[in-house]
């Protein structure tokens, strides 16, 4: 078997809650807890789940943009988990992310010229004469004008913005991109749009994906994948043209939940009782087991291990 | 007199701002017919002007916005048909919170964070009826349960800081029905919810629809939700109304080209044989430079010259009409 080219073991991450005098510790919320996976070379890995499930997260450790408590993650085989930030560096450019938000995530006091080519100076991708060329080169990639280069983020549209951060992010040559909520942010006409941009550029740079979001359609149609997250724990995961074959109790109300864009579509919906519970505190035993229509008693003590039913398929429930 | 079917009719409603001088038509020339028990839903993306033409409804435009024409027929039950445009503050505050309730999107922002869920929802029910305090407290009790909060004799005495984001919508929920009204104005009610808990919180709709008999104007940018909830549905482009069909009709027969692009730029779960999106090129004119003529001209790919003239007006019948001079 091939080694992913990214691969995560037991992943966890407990954001400390500091309070009182001196700001003990008093608590911790559980971001990611066990995170097992990988991503295989040039595949779509989408991760989704409810608010508060981890996903972003996880994003962010992969990135090492925050730092993971245990658990190994392994870049092209090698254990990236403990590595110095000077170390990290050059991988860095590696690894690169879309955020969510294009209003925020691009300075705007800086022109897009500028925002792009701050990078390549950063990595010293290509030489100083040639840059701007470069810079020309990534924002036709992405769909805008080579005049973009001296005007300023307000004077782009949402949809726009979102462009400019993915050709942020391709300014390096990254192996892996990862989208975090990359499309969330837009109207329905531009998130088709900037979808169909991310998967061509996924097939002409032949990228590897991580694509994080809460919307199951998106995730369904983008992914090669799909990781399903509940409370900072992987519920299932599952090859996304085998979706119907999505066996946790979990991912099965998460599809039922998605209203369909057919009226026609027979209604048999399995609406989940109450709400998510809080990280701080997450139930005993499986996770889920406080929301979940077949729990057994069983459910409160242990906690299902994520084994592999079929090849590539991965399910933590104990019942199904 | 045989009632009205509709319970609202928005005639001819415009709402413009203006900006130093210039006004800007952020709702022009909508027409829509809102019948009695059944969810009517007004789609559009960002800036389209679905908000606006539902503010305009209960007149709670702010300047520098106003209502500038237009009529808005309310035909209560066991009344007469009233032009709320043209209703005085006493007359409106009788309607507004009452028989025409509304929520909003942001159920963290739209409670007071310095009162208890239980004295906000005293206050609505205090003002429109007249009731002692521990009449209204009951009452508030009795809402809090039928919206399906757990333990409604605690919770009535919470600040909305100790509930989560759908607790609050349903809180918002317990308010606005708190007084019986006919209409229900939701302004995108789930949208900042997660998935099972919007799947709660549309069912708990449907379900008061089914019970009371009341009706709702659902606004939403998810078509998901319009294709498994409402009955009606209008879709709104750049200020106007560009097609109003039955939910069924107009998924399975979009006349206007933004329609159907629009339903085809989204993704589905089903499976397909194209992985590529349909995509509706460009993006939506801002108000200030709307083009002569049909408003969707340059993004359209059915667009002829005479698209160009000259404003498109409503055509097709009550059940399905759109804008559209060269429709599918």
């Amino acid at each position: 078997m091939t080694t992913p080219l990214l691969e995560i073991r037991k992943l966890t991450k407990v954001f400390p809650i500091r309070s009182g005098l001196f700001s003990r510790v008093t608590g911790g919320v559980k971001a990611v807890t066990d995170v097992s996976l990988y991503v295989n070379e040039g595949e779509v890995l989408g991760l989704v789940g409810e608010s508060g499930c981890g996903k972003s997260t996880l994003g962010r450790l992969i990135l090492k943009l925050i730092e993971s408590d245990s658990g190994h993650i392994f870049y092209k085989g090698q254990d990236i988990t403990k590595l110095s930030p000077r170390d990290m560096r050059p991988l860095r450019k590696d690894i690169q992310i879309v955020f969510q938000d294009p209003y925020s995530s691009l300075n705007p006091r800086m022109t897009i010229g500028s925002t792009l080519l701050e990078p390549l100076k950063i990595h010293n991708i290509v030489p100083k004469d040639q840059r701007r060329k470069r810079v020309a080169e990534l924002l036709t990639m992405v769909g805008l004008d080579e005049n973009a280069f001296d005007k300023y983020p307000h004077e782009f549209s949402g949809g726009q913005r979102q462009r400019i951060g993915i050709a942020r992010a391709l300014s390096v040559n990254p192996r892996i991109i990862i989208a975090d909520e990359a499309v969330s942010a837009l109207d329905i006409s531009i998130q088709a749009q900037i979808i169909n941009l991310l998967m061509d550029l996924k097939e002409k740079l032949g990228l590897t994906m991580i694509f994080i979001a809460h919307d199951l359609k998106v995730v369904e149609h983008v992914s090669d994948r799909i990781c399903v997250m509940y409370l900072g724990r992987v519920m299932e995961t599952f090859s996304a043209k085998a979706i119907e074959a999505a066996v946790h109790p979990y991912t099965t109300s998460l599809l039922s939940a998605v209203p369909l864009p057919d009226p026609t579509a027979k209604k048999q919906r399995q609406i989940l009782k109450g709400e998510i519970p809080s990280p701080i505190h997450p139930p005993s035993g499986c996770v889920f087991h406080t929301r979940c229509p077949k729990a057994i008693a069983a459910c409160q003590q242990t906690i299902p291990t994520l084994t592999e039913r079929k090849p590539g398929h991965f399910v933590a429930c104990d019942v199904v | 007199m045989a009632e009205n079917i509709n319970i609202l009719e928005i005639q001819n409603l415009k709402t413009a701002f203006t900006n130093r001088g210039t006004k800007l038509y952020a709702s022009d020339d909508v027409s829509l017919s809102i019948p009695r028990g059944q969810i009517t839903a007004l789609v559009g993306e960002s800036g389209s002007g679905k908000s606006v033409t539902a503010m305009s409804i209960l007149r709670l435009i702010q300047k520098p916005g106003a209502v500038e024409s237009g009529k808005i027929l309310f035909h209560g039950k066991d009344e007469p048909t009233q032009d709320i445009l043209s209703l005085d503050e006493p007359a409106l505050r009788k309607v507004r919170g009452n028989k025409i309730a509304m929520i909003f999107q942001e159920p963290m922002t739209s409670l007071n964070p310095v009162f208890t869920v239980g004295n906000q929802i005293m206050e609505a029910i205090q003002l429109h009826q007249k009731l002692g305090a521990r009449e209204a407290r009951a009452k508030a009790i009795e809402m809090l349960k039928r919206v399906g909060i757990p333990n409604p004799e605690s919770r009535v005495d919470n600040y909305p800081h100790e509930m989560s984001g759908g607790m609050r919508q349903r809180v918002m929920i317990a308010m606005a029905l708190s007084c019986h009204p006919d209409l229900l104005i939701a302004d995108e009610p789930t949208t900042a919810l997660d998935v099972t808990i919007q799947a709660q919180i549309l069912e708990l709709i449907e379900g008061l629809v089914k019970e009371t008999g009341m009706s709702v104007l659902l606004i939403t940018h998810d078509l998901g939700i319009v294709a498994a909830h409402a009955q009606q549905v209008a879709v709104m482009y750049a200020g106007q109304i560009v097609e109003q069909a039955s939910t069924l009709n107009l998924f399975k027969n979009p006349r206007m080209p933004y329609t159907h692009g629009l339903l085809g730029s989204l993704p589905s779960l089903k499976p397909k044989e194209e992985k590529r999106l349909r995509t509706i090129p460009g993006i939506v004119p801002p108000l200030n430079k709307l083009p002569v003529g049909c408003r969707f001209q340059d993004r359209c790919e059915r667009v002829k010259p005479e698209c160009r003239v000259s404003a498109v007006p409503m055509t097709g019948d009550q059940t399905h009409c759109f804008r559209c001079l060269y429709p599918y």
